[in-house]
């Protein structure tokens, strides 16, 4: 241990005075040696959407590992895509900041009625149809079939709503517009479509 | 609401017109009742009785000297100031020693020395005893209120709040993690016996840090010797729910005293004029009792509290990100309206405040006393989100604020002098749980304060006082944090701060932060009695207020605002020179009192949009803290006329002018001109009715800084990029408000008070600048209220 300086002791020997004068007969019931960091386990850091079609698999994934860090999302796409075909897609979610990687699309499946995906590619690139359901019978968005536009490129925008609007207009047709809730992700993967 | 008017009460007393009775009691130096002593007032005299109170019918309007004899004790002199029905407390002393002129407004003698304060009336207490603590201090010009939605309100005094604006709670500041803009204060204001306001940064005895000014709040003092006490109800159509209200007080029996009370608040949804605000009801409990032992020399006793309420916020409130509020505020409408009901769901919040107390007054001589208290705070805050699977019932912010305070206080008062000093110690353990699942919005942390101060107040010359004051502070903090590594480089952490880590625990640093602030303050003030109709006072104080540990530490998503803010561990106190001139001018048949003030503010930390940043929940505004510096210039008054013994019209008002002068431009959130005018009839022949009509006039804010957000938003379902618009403020707005009392005395000298209001009569449409959720949802509609009192 280094020297303490003057200033040092001084406030060494202010800070013990008050906490002998306040803590007279008060024993500190709480141990703050917080050693662990919050295990924040509802974060989702991953969002894979997986197109099958045309004889091939196309993933677009888009990876936050920091949160609300200030790193911004790395975004990839296994291979393009072929025009004016149609594929089976699944969208999933999971949580790497945790070891092993949690899969949290299950949760979403499973308060479906309180959740909703929505697909907004760039004018053009084609046109996405809902192919599950929550008990109501309206779509949740984990499954869905894309048929691809003509070749060209732009973006997808896929978000995951809570709490929305499903009997709002529109909504249960995927058009985001009236849905109201709560944003909890939502991404953006550029494709490309030749 | 039923504001209707309130008095400013100032050190010299006031002035106003019309017949009125003055009640009273009259002490000897240890709280004893002394009968039989002589009252004077003006040509009339009386003797006080068994109990040692008075009583003087048909005062005339305007200023009366008083003086009260009895054997033994010095003759006291005093001038009053009947503005109305008053109750006076008395205190003679023994000491052969003439007393200089002391001010008496109907409450025990001011101590708090040359300050600019203003205080809320009983009876608007009482008329609002279902409201808030800021609702009710609405009643002072220059006093606003910050809302996040219909539940929480917190108090704005010339346009500063939150830390910079302490409430301090029979002498001790309320420690309830006031730092926070959405966090109401917790307390019940039915526990009060008085609650002013003081405007400047003066009163150094309790804090050398109030940049904006403080809210004091004072116990019940019941001199009587006998039982009494009140119940009340209060009924309200909006929320569809009220308060009930219950008090006793005993005092000095037996060389005791005491006084418990308990409340209850209910309320439901709130309703605006088209839909109701679903999730906006509210609960509140509160208990409250002291006991003590009123000895010769010595007056010593136990006081003890408790707070709890839960307030729900607007379900429509809670989004995402920037494109759900731009949906918000483009649609005009809350995205989720449902029927009316009293459950509470997420978001919410739930506090916990407890207060235990021990103090000593020792009477050293009749001009000296020493007060010593402690006081144990314990405050639980926790914040409910909309989630997912198992976090679903789990608190998003779970904070326990443990305050051991001791004060100590010295006072002499002489005939022409008035000393105090005292020294404060605290030692306060915050701990945030990390069982929220959520990186906590404020980390775990130690602090420990040491305070000392010192003020001298002088009589220089008849019509002359003088008051200076100087105050040391010592502030020590050491918290604990994990900061992500991505972000501990983003805000170039490295190397400066890298002594505070302690472990690396993956993608984090384990850090130990430690703070160290010495500061002084001062104050000094000096009032001038011009003559009969005018008095000034002006008074400069320097405050320094160290970072809080919101402006510290944040680093992250604000859910409720869709913003990442971000705390600067370089930042510094700041510091603040308030110059505050009150003017009172007092005659027949009008009253004014103005308060023009300056407040320069150095270093001040506030919250400043600096970019974006992209999540995978989507694109945020970061907002980080910044220091700048600040001027507020402002003005408040209040001007009354009493035509006769029935009619009176009052109008009171502020306005505020804010820069930040560094980047010279508006400052945010600065509450806008406004006038609140009152017409009131009173008929004291017919049960003591009061009516009033009022009218609350916001005009719209036109300085406010741009922070608008460039956002994507689907439209057609294609991305196209819009300007989110966060920064104009709504327009300005008119609200009338009715209420009346009529009061039956029975024969046991009891009363039945009943009161009715009509507040936002017109169920007028309205948005208010100052509520941090107007982006999604109008205001109250009409409110009928029916309050039932009964006093013994």
């Amino acid at each position: 241990m280094k020297k303490m300086n003057t200033l040092e002791k001084v406030q060494k020997s202010i800070r013990l005075v008050a906490v002998a004068a306040l803590t007279l007969g008060m024993v500190s019931c709480s141990d703050d040696d917080n050693n662990t960091p919050v295990n924040e386990e509802e974060v989702i850091t991953t969002v894979t959407v997986r197109l099958t079609g045309g004889g091939q698999v196309v993933t677009l994934t888009s990876r936050d590992l920091d949160g609300d860090g200030p790193n911004a999302p790395v975004v990839t796409a296994s291979g393009n895509l072929t025009p004016n075909t149609t594929y089976t897609g699944t969208v999933s979610f999971l949580n790497e900041a945790e070891t092993p990687a949690e899969d949290k699309t299950a949760e979403i499946q499973a308060e479906g009625l309180e959740h909703q995906v929505f697909f907004q590619p760039t004018s053009g690139l084609g046109t996405f149809t809902y192919t599950d359901s929550d008990s109501s019978g309206r779509p949740i968005g984990l499954a869905f079939n894309y048929v691809s536009g003509n070749a060209g490129t732009g973006n997808l925008t896929v978000t995951l709503r809570h709490m929305p609007n499903k009997a709002a207009a529109g909504v249960a047709a995927g058009d985001i517009t009236n849905a109201g809730g709560s944003t909890d992700v939502q991404v953006q993967y550029s494709i490309t479509i030749n | 609401m039923s504001r209707i008017f309130y008095v400013i009460s100032l050190l010299w007393g006031y002035l106003l017109l019309g017949q009125h009775t003055v009640t009273g009691i009259v002490y000897g130096s240890q709280q004893q009742p002394l009968e039989g002593a002589h009252i004077h007032l003006s040509d009339q005299s009386v003797n006080a009785q068994k109990d040692g109170t008075f009583q003087f019918r048909n005062v005339p309007q305007g200023k009366h000297k008083v003086f009260v004899t009895y054997v033994g004790y010095l003759r006291k002199d005093t001038l009053i100031v009947v503005t109305q029905a008053q109750d006076l407390v008395l205190r003679l002393q023994k000491d052969p020693v003439v007393l200089q002129e002391v001010a008496v407004k109907g409450n025990p003698i001011s101590n708090k020395g040359l300050v600019v304060e203003a205080k809320v009336k009983t009876v608007e207490l009482q008329r609002n005893a279902a409201r808030s603590l800021a609702e009710v201090l609405v009643e002072i010009p220059g006093v606003s209120i910050l809302r996040t939605g219909s539940t929480i309100a917190k108090p704005v005094i010339q346009g500063l709040h939150s830390s910079r604006v302490p409430v301090v709670v029979n002498g001790i500041r309320s420690e309830d993690q006031q730092w926070g803009v959405d966090h109401a204060p917790n307390f019940d204001s039915n526990t009060a016996g008085k609650i002013s306001v003081i405007k400047g940064a003066g009163a150094l005895q309790y804090g050398g840090d109030a940049i904006g000014g403080l809210i004091l709040i004072e116990p019940h003092v019941f001199a009587k010797d006998t039982l009494s006490g009140s119940a009340v109800v209060s009924l309200h159509s909006n929320g569809r729910g009220g308060a009930v209200n219950a008090a006793v007080h005993r005092g000095n029996f037996c060389d005791w005293a005491w006084n418990v009370q308990t409340g209850m608040k209910y309320f439901g949804d709130r309703e605006t004029p088209d839909y109701v605000l679903s999730n906006s009801g509210s609960r509140e409990y509160s208990f409250s009792g002291d006991v003590k032992h009123i000895g010769k020399k010595v007056v010593w006793g136990a006081a003890a509290s408790f707070y709890q309420s839960q307030m729900a916020i607007l379900t429509a409130s809670h989004i995402g990100n920037v494109t759900d509020l731009y949906y918000a505020i483009t649609s005009g409408q809350p995205y989720f309206v449902g029927d009316f009901g009293y459950g509470i769901s997420n978001p919410k919040q739930e506090v916990r405040h407890m207060r235990g107390k021990l103090f000593l007054n020792y009477t050293l001589s009749d001009s000296e006393s020493w007060n010593t208290q402690y006081e144990m705070q314990y405050n639980q805050r926790f914040e409910y989100d909309i989630r997912r699977g198992q976090a679903r019932n789990t608190p998003s912010l779970d904070l326990t604020l443990t305050t051991h305070t001791v004060l100590s206080d010295y006072k002499k008062q002489t005939e022409k002098a008035v000393f105090k000093a005292g020294v404060m110690g605290q030692y306060q353990h915050n701990t945030a749980s990390p069982d929220t699942g959520i990186r906590p919005l404020i980390p775990t942390y130690e602090k420990v304060d040491f305070g000392l101060y010192g003020v001298y107040q002088y009589a220089i010359a008849p019509k002359w006082t003088a008051e200076a004051g100087i105050r040391y502070d010592f502030s020590q903090m050491m918290a604990q944090k994990f900061y992500l590594k991505s972000r501990w480089n983003e805000r170039n952490y490295s190397p400066q701060f890298d002594h505070f880590i302690v472990g690396d625990a993956g993608t984090q640093w384990n850090t130990r932060p430690e703070f160290l602030f010495h500061n002084l303050s001062a104050s000094a003030g000096i009032r001038w009695n011009a003559n009969a109709a005018w008095d000034f006072l002006l008074s400069l104080g320097r405050a320094v207020r160290n970072p809080n540990p919101s402006e510290l530490f944040s680093d992250g998503l604000h859910h409720a605002t869709g913003m990442i803010e971000l705390g600067d561990l370089n930042l510094k106190q700041e510091k603040g020179l308030k110059t505050a001139l009150e003017i009172n001018y007092r005659s027949t048949p009008f009253t004014l009192t103005a308060t023009p003030y300056m407040n320069r503010v150095q270093d001040f930390m506030y919250l400043r949009p600096v970019g974006f940043e992209t999540t995978i929940r989507g694109a945020f505004p970061v907002w980080e803290y910044q220091r700048t510096d600040a001027l507020l210039l402002g003005l408040d008054w209040n001007a009354q006329v009493r035509w006769n013994t029935h009619w009176s019209y009052g109008v009171m008002g502020a306005m505020v002018y804010a820069q930040d002068q560094t980047t010279d431009t508006p400052i945010i959130d600065i509450p806008p001109l406004n006038f609140t005018q009152h017409i009131q009839f009173e008929y004291p022949q017919w049960h003591g009715l009061t009516t009033q009509l009022r009218c609350l006039w916001m005009t719209q804010q036109h300085r406010y800084p741009n922070t608008n957000i460039d956002a994507s938003i689907v439209v057609d379902n294609q991305l196209v990029p819009v300007t989110v618009d966060v920064s104009t403020p709504p327009p300005g707005y008119v609200l009338w408000d009715w209420n009346a009392a009529i009061t039956w005395v029975a024969k046991n000298k009891s009363e039945w008070v009943m009161g009715l209001g009509v507040q936002n009569i017109g169920n007028t449409r309205y948005r208010n600048y100052l509520n941090r959720q107007r982006f999604f949802a109008d205001e109250m509609g009409r409110n009928i209220q029916v309050q039932l009192r009964y006093n013994f």
